[in-house]
């Protein structure tokens, strides 16, 4: 029974994938012959996949858009937190800086691309995009956690004359922590998802926006798919990474000298 | 010392304490009983500062060690961490004399554990230590043995006795177990709506 259950989620996924392949396939053989360009099916993608990547231009490719993504999402999570907890702590730079963050979080991404293509060059615009949209999440996130401690927490703190530093590091924020991570594993998503869209539009010289992009001017849909199962692979191994790095982080805290 | 000389304080206009008075002398145990409701919890949270009163005279040192109701714990730290959470750096203690501590209480090996994964009865113990190794110039501790078992009860009773009685320093309860005042050599002071009468 024990062995059963240990594979039944691994079973489950199987299935959904293998129906949702065949559903795919089918649809890419029912497809009119004068649109069958546009959806290829998984096999053809697959090809074009396995055609892609021993090419070191498109290896090359990949390790730009990974770095510049990696980039925008480091410093806008970093951004976003402190912010976070600046805006939560000090009314002041909550006054300032809220409504911008309000803004920044409502504007459509591509009219952010459009507008800072104006000054932005194409290499730095994806890391910025990336940065832009992730600053808000991390800083709605931190705020709003930072703000909601547990009162009787804090009611311990002031007894016993912690700081406000103190009460920020040994109490809100470890409060917080859960939901932190939980922004950042969204914020990896939506980083991958608006940097590529800048990459796509504003077509830096080596990036994964600019292979899309050629790709459908030469109706190449096979490799536009392909590169995108590039995109959504490369997301996961980010998402993963993110995990790790907090679990070497929380687990075996350290306090004694 | 601990006191509160005709002392009144009321919620939103709903009194809760008149011209209380009580005095906890350096090195005594008083052990605060009476009804739910009676303002036991208010008084004692007068003399940590969490409550403010324009009526009467309230005098306590500046730094209390307390231990809760509820254990106000951090769940999703370890017991080491939350033990080191009220102590500056300077003052942090080495791991043996934090095990030594740990070891006293009951909690041997515990000190990496998150405390989410601990009993009702070790959290209560974690936020006793908490108290100790705050080494407050008195305590006030509010039901303090709530879901210990006898063993457990007489290992904090004897580490208040160590750090704090004869230390010369004063410890006011509030229990409605008779058993916590005796365990603590205390004298009882029942406390009645309004008022207070001396056993």
């Amino acid at each position: 029974m024990g062995k059963l259950k240990k594979y039944q989620i691994p079973l489950k996924n199987g299935i959904s994938t293998v129906f949702w392949l065949a559903a795919w396939q089918l649809a890419a053989k029912t497809v009119p012959e004068n649109l069958a360009v546009f959806l290829p099916g998984p096999f053809a993608v697959f090809r074009a996949f396995c055609k892609l990547l021993p090419q070191p231009v498109f290896m090359q490719a990949v390790g730009a858009t990974l770095l510049r993504i990696f980039f925008g999402l480091a410093t806008g999570c970093l951004t976003g937190f402190a912010l976070g907890v600046l805006t939560s702590q000090f009314s002041a730079v909550d006054t300032v800086f809220s409504p911008l963050l309000r803004i920044i979080r409502a504007v459509p991404v591509v009219s952010f691309i459009i507008l800072a293509f104006l000054f932005i060059s194409s290499d730095r615009l994806p890391a910025f995009i990336a940065f832009l949209m992730v600053t808000p999440l991390l800083w709605q996130t931190a705020h709003d956690g930072l703000r909601s401690a547990d009162l009787r927490l804090l009611e311990m703190a002031k007894v016993y004359r912690l700081s406000r530093f103190r009460t920020l590091v040994e109490i809100r924020l470890p409060l917080v922590a859960s939901q932190i991570l939980s922004a950042v594993v969204s914020a990896v998503g939506l980083a991958w998802k608006s940097g590529v869209a800048a990459e796509v539009i504003c077509t830096p010289a080596v990036s994964l926006g600019k292979a899309i992009y050629r790709a459908k001017g030469s109706l190449a849909f096979d490799e536009v798919y392909a590169v995108t199962l590039v995109v959504v692979l490369l997301s996961l191994f980010l998402e993963k990474t993110v995990k790790w790095i907090w679990t070497k982080l929380t687990v075996g805290e350290k306090g004694v000298r | 010392m601990l006191q509160l000389k005709k002392v009144s304080f009321s919620y939103g206009g709903t009194p809760v304490l008149k011209d209380f008075s009580l005095t906890v002398e350096d090195g005594q145990a008083v052990c605060l009983q009476g009804e739910s409701g009676c303002g036991k919890t208010t008084a004692i949270r007068l003399l940590l500062g969490l409550e403010h009163s324009l009526f009467g005279v309230i005098s306590a040192p500046e730094r209390i060690s307390a231990v809760f109701q509820e254990d106000r714990l951090v769940e999703n730290r370890s017991v080491q961490r939350n033990l080191l959470a009220v102590l500056p750096r300077t003052r942090w203690p080495d791991t043996r004399h934090l095990n030594a501590l740990l070891n006293s209480a009951g909690l041997q090996g515990m000190a990496h554990r998150r405390v989410a994964g601990l009993s009702g009865g070790q959290k209560r113990r974690v936020a006793l230590l908490r108290a100790v190794l705050y080494d407050g110039d008195a305590l006030i501790l509010d039901e303090p043995f709530n879901g210990l078992d006898r063993d457990s009860k007489l290992r904090c009773a004897q580490l208040v006795q160590e750090m704090f009685l004869q230390k010369g320093r004063p410890v006011l309860v509030v229990s409605h177990m008779t058993e916590d005042a005796v365990l603590l050599h205390a004298q009882t002071v029942k406390m009645v709506r309004q008022s207070v009468e001396e056993q």
